[in-house]
């Protein structure tokens, strides 16, 4: 058959078989239609949905304080489905948080973070942390009155920390006040630095399950 | 067909085989209207292809101070309405005739000056310096009641 020639040429040469069957077979857990063990791949499912719409939306998103809030604008009104892909980010975000968290909290009540799970525990609460500081930097982009405020509020707390509160201020807002510094800061954090660390530790979290076999519920 | 291997249809398994369809019918509409969607998403709407033309309203006239020139974009192209110190109105394409850049109004000696080859223009848009021959395109402008001014694309 052609078709099987070719995936066999190509086999030879880039050796895909292998390593994507071993990815593709999934052994069916009898827990796997049990709710409580769904919201790992329900934010998984979530975290694509964001990385796909986030990438849409950087065609038209300008980090700048002039042009942020009318480039929202262009979006919502005047791209087509623009309004849809916006929604679908907003809503996502606020999903894969929710979703996040549930499944931290069974993974937190069911104990697995023993062994040999420490590692999937490890990277799983740093990847909570790294979706709080998506939704973080992610907020202050309309650049609306209520993003603004809220992130000179979260600005000010943060600089409320002892020894390191000033420094940290500093860092955050890219000078004493959150003006295009900050905004041009939080984009990056947001569409750049943030995202190539969650998807490497995404790699290992997904990584070790599927080398070790999912664990049976304690 | 062999007895064991025919499939008999019960109705559970009729309704299994139903939900698998729509199962894998959901799925593909929902991936190709997906691909649809993003693909549209990222040409930008065609109201930006479409030219302006005929009257189009600019700035007040009481804004403008006598001297200076007020800027504005049409069809991706800025424009500028210029007062001079006799109070006349002016309204000039700020293209270069020379190479196509765009013109800067200097306040201090009443001239346009482009950057790229320092063509000079006076308030009339004549040409009186650099490698420029052709003057500044001239719009025609009208002023209305309310005292705002309009010109007129082409
Ligand atoms: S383009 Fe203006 S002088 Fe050459």
């Amino acid at each position: 058959m052609v078709t099987r020639k070719t995936v066999d040429w190509f086999d030879k040469r880039l050796r895909f078989k292998e390593p994507l069957l071993f990815m593709m077979e999934r052994p069916f857990s009898k827990h796997a239609t049990d709710i409580k063990y769904c919201f790992g791949g329900i934010s998984l499912i979530l975290f694509i949905n964001q990385v796909i719409t986030g990438l849409l939306l950087s065609i038209y998103y300008v980090p700048t304080p002039q042009d942020a809030y009318l480039s929202i604008q262009y979006i919502t009104f005047e791209v087509s489905f623009g309004w849809l892909i916006r929604a679908m980010h907003m809503w996502g975000a606020d999903l894969m948080i929710l979703s996040v968290l549930i499944h931290l909290c069974i993974a937190y009540f069911k104990g697995y973070y023993r062994k040999p799970l420490e590692l999937n525990w490890i990277s799983g609460f740093t990847l909570f942390l790294l979706s709080l500081g998506f939704g973080f930097s992610g907020y202050l982009l309309p650049w609306t009155q209520l993003s603004y405020w809220a992130t000179v509020i979260v600005t000010d707390i943060a600089a409320g920390i002892p020894y390191i509160g000033e420094n940290l201020l500093l860092f955050l807002r890219g000078g004493m006040t959150v003006d295009q510094s900050t905004l041009i800061r939080f984009y990056s954090f947001h569409t750049k630095i943030i995202p190539v660390f969650s998807m490497l530790l995404l790699t290992l979290h997904l990584w070790m399950i599927k080398r070790r076999g999912i664990c049976v519920p304690l | 067909m062999d007895e064991k291997t025919t499939v008999k249809l019960v109705r559970r398994g009729f309704f299994r085989v139903l939900a698998d369809w729509c199962l894998k019918f959901i799925l593909l509409v929902t991936a190709g209207g997906g691909a649809i969607m993003s693909l549209s998403f990222m040409f930008p709407p065609r109201k930006l292809m479409q030219r302006l033309t005929g009257w189009v309203p600019t700035v007040d006239n009481k804004g403008l101070k006598k001297g200076e020139v007020a800027q504005v974009m049409f069809n991706g192209t800025p424009v500028y309405v210029l007062k001079t110190p006799e109070d006349k109105l002016f309204c000039y394409s700020a293209v270069c005739p020379h190479a196509a850049c765009i013109v800067q109004w200097s306040t201090d000696d009443q001239h346009f000056k482009c950057p790229c080859h320092e063509s000079v223009f006076d308030s009339l848009g004549n040409p009186s310096g650099g490698p420029a021959t052709e003057p500044l395109t001239r719009l025609e402008l009208k002023t209305d009641e309310t005292g705002k001014i309009f010109i007129k694309l082409v």
